[in-house]
């Protein structure tokens, strides 16, 4: 992979870096993904203190010293690089894809960006893909925002106050059924209830 | 056999100032069990509405939540079966699927710990310290606006039964004083509702 060569910046003023690809081997948007952009802060926070120091090298090759401390060079990178996506392009070799960036492509960096994007091909933060599971909890729960629990709570404090008459048997009996069944639709208890989580600011 | 693992993410059980090993020790096991003792008997109910488990009003079903907590405990924390690595402090990836021929197990016991909440707080926390979701569904359940919301579910299911609107008009003051008396319950199933909302979002 070509490095920057400073002896040849009207040649060939282009830097590789691995950049972070789902699953699915496509480019994420760090700038627009906060979570994708914390599981990877979250992966500098793991590295150990010899990849630390590999990263401090390969920052000081590039002319990057004013960071003494590798991870500190890494959450700067992900914060000042690659969250700037106009800053890069993506080509996919393998299954990884590689941002390049430089002159031929229009865009100058300075001394720092190339120092930062080459710390984050040396912590090899890139390489394995920003999963599901690095993002968020993946679980079988089909009732996110659900509000089934509630409404069969408050469904039965209608059967509690309603057992006056106010409410006709059968539709006793329907809510009855709804209460028991775990608020579930079943044919013939399907009931549709406003969602009860609030918006956003509550 | 060929390597078919599903992976999940569940709420990994942690300590203040670090991660849990791979697996969770005995004492930690202790702890857990203690918060599952301290669930309340409408929280496990409701895990068994969002899990979509029938019959509710059977002892079975309950039993049934409290089995998979047993199982998410002792098999999935304590020993580690089917877990992969440790990836944050609050989250480890577990492995199920064909090669291990239970990846829905795995599924419903990730599930039923993220539903309880019970590794929503550090093993080393104090018995006061408050999880998020209780503190975020008592600043909503608190807010003003909130009634409404209670008002709105009832008269929904009171217009779904058939009933006319002053009937409806009756029963919801009814059931909205009701609610009021138990904000304590509203505050655990809107906990619920909100960490079934964080674990899936």
């Amino acid at each position: 992979m070509p490095g920057r060569d400073p002896s040849n910046d009207h040649e060939y003023e282009a830097i590789l870096v691995a950049a972070p690809i789902d699953s699915n081997g496509n480019l994420v948007d760090v700038e627009q993904d906060e979570s994708a952009r914390n599981a990877l802060h979250r992966r500098v926070d793991r590295l150990g203190r010899g990849d630390l120091g590999r990263v401090v090298k390969a920052a000081k090759r590039q002319g990057l010293t004013k960071y003494p401390d590798g991870a500190e060079i890494l959450h700067a990178a992900i914060d000042r690089v690659l969250i700037y996506n106009r800053l890069v392009t993506s080509l996919r070799l393998d299954r990884t894809v590689y941002l390049a960036t430089g002159e031929d492509l229009g865009d100058r960096l300075g001394a720092e960006e190339y120092g930062l994007m080459a710390a984050l091909q040396e912590s090899g933060i890139l390489e394995d893909p920003i999963t599901d599971a690095d993002t968020r909890l993946r679980t079988q729960l089909t009732a996110a925002e659900d509000s089934r629990p509630i409404a069969a709570w408050i469904a039965g404090l209608i059967l509690d106050t309603s057992s006056g008459g106010r409410l006709p048997e059968a539709e006793l009996a329907r809510l009855g059924d709804w209460c028991r069944e775990g608020g579930d639709s079943n044919e013939g208890h399907s009931l549709s209830i406003p969602s009860f989580l609030p918006p956003e600011g509550l | 056999m060929g390597i078919d693992v599903w992976m999940a993410a569940t709420p990994a059980p942690y300590y203040s100032d670090g991660t849990v090993d791979h697996h969770l020790s005995e004492a930690g096991e202790d702890i857990l069990r203690q918060r599952v003792n301290q669930i309340p008997a409408h929280v496990i109910h409701a895990v068994g509405i969002v899990q979509g488990n029938f019959d509710l009003e059977s002892q079975d079903a309950h039993a049934w939540t409290y089995a998979l907590l047993d199982n998410a405990i002792t098999e999935s924390l304590r020993f580690g079966v089917g877990c992969q690595l440790v990836l944050t402090p609050r989250v480890w990836l577990v492995g199920g699927g064909m090669d291990i021929g239970d990846g829905m197990d795995w599924c419903e016991r990730i599930a039923v710990l993220a539903l309880t909440g019970i590794t929503e707080l550090p093993l080393d926390a104090g018995l006061r310290r408050m999880p998020q979701s209780v503190k975020k569904a008592r600043s909503i359940a608190r807010d003003p606006n909130f009634a409404d919301r209670t008002d709105e579910v009832a008269r929904a299911l009171l217009r779904q039964l058939g009933c006319s609107p002053q009937r409806a008009r009756s029963i919801v003051p009814a059931i909205a004083e009701m609610v009021a008396d138990r904000q304590e319950t509203l505050v655990d199933l809107l906990a619920l509702t909100l960490r079934s909302a964080w674990v899936t979002s």
